[in-house]
């Protein structure tokens, strides 16, 4: 299997969150190479916040699918799942600031691509249509 | 002495091998390249243009994002500065980064109305 079947076999969305993320990445990589002073600990907050936001995406899907057949609890169960992602991010940004290691604000930014790839996701889904010679 | 001279000799021809090596396969490695990329200018894709308008879509939505929040954290900072408090700057980071998601949702309503 070449690693474009490999791509296609993966959930189509979720490849697509993920590209847009690294793409984003790499935006704010250029502008951190350019403007900040620290560039390795920049570097290095931008990729955690990425990879942070990387497996809450992986873990936003793998709870929509579980969640989906539970009919009556499933509210309930999404606020509690929500929470608990939220609480993990928490809990890395404030081991973060209290140690001093990389920038938190930064890390929150890579974070922040979850939310940018969401809002960019029809145009990622337009590329990976595009590149896999896809129409739809 | 002779090891010495041993050694330069055979460090001499493994050299040789390997210029005369690269020389000949770069040289066809460059030939077959240039032919593809010839071969490829002839077909050339019609979603070509397309892809680089979505990547540079994508890289605007990105720059969007980063602009507001990067002016309201160099704003913070100033304030921090000038005022010699210490809480401006990650309250401005916060509002740079609500203005970033607005400013790309704005952006990608406009793109995919104009598209529709």
């Amino acid at each position: 299997m070449n690693w474009v079947e490999r791509l296609k076999s993966y959930d189509r969305t979720l490849l697509e969150m993920h590209i847009g993320s690294v793409f984003f990445g790499l935006v704010c990589q250029i502008a951190g190479l350019i403007f900040a002073e620290d560039k390795l600990r920049y570097s290095c907050s931008l990729w955690l916040g990425i990879l942070l936001s990387v497996v809450s995406s992986i873990h936003l899907y793998r709870s929509i699918s579980k969640v989906l057949d539970y009919e009556a609890e499933a509210a309930s169960m999404m606020t509690r799942i929500y929470f608990i992602r939220y609480a993990a991010v928490i809990i890395v940004l404030l081991v973060i600031t209290f140690t001093g290691v990389l920038y938190p604000l930064i890390v929150f930014l890579g974070y922040m691509s979850l939310k940018v790839t969401a809002l960019i996701q029809p145009l990622t889904h337009k590329l990976c249509n595009k590149l896999f010679r896809e129409n739809e | 002495m002779l090891k010495n001279g041993r050694f330069y000799w055979t460090k001499g021809l493994v050299r040789g091998i390997i210029y005369g090596m690269l020389n000949y396969y770069g040289r066809e490695f460059g030939i077959v390249a240039f032919a593809q990329v010839k071969e490829s200018m002839k077909h050339k894709k019609p979603y070509d243009k397309s892809v680089y308008r979505t990547l540079v879509l994508i890289s605007q939505c990105s720059i969007n994002m980063l602009v507001p929040i990067c002016m309201m954290t160099l704003l913070g900072l100033y304030l921090d500065r000038r005022l010699g408090t210490g809480f401006w700057m990650i309250i401005l980071f916060f509002v740079g980064a609500v203005a970033g998601v607005n400013s790309v949702y704005r952006l990608i309503k406009r793109v995919l109305s104009r598209e529709e």
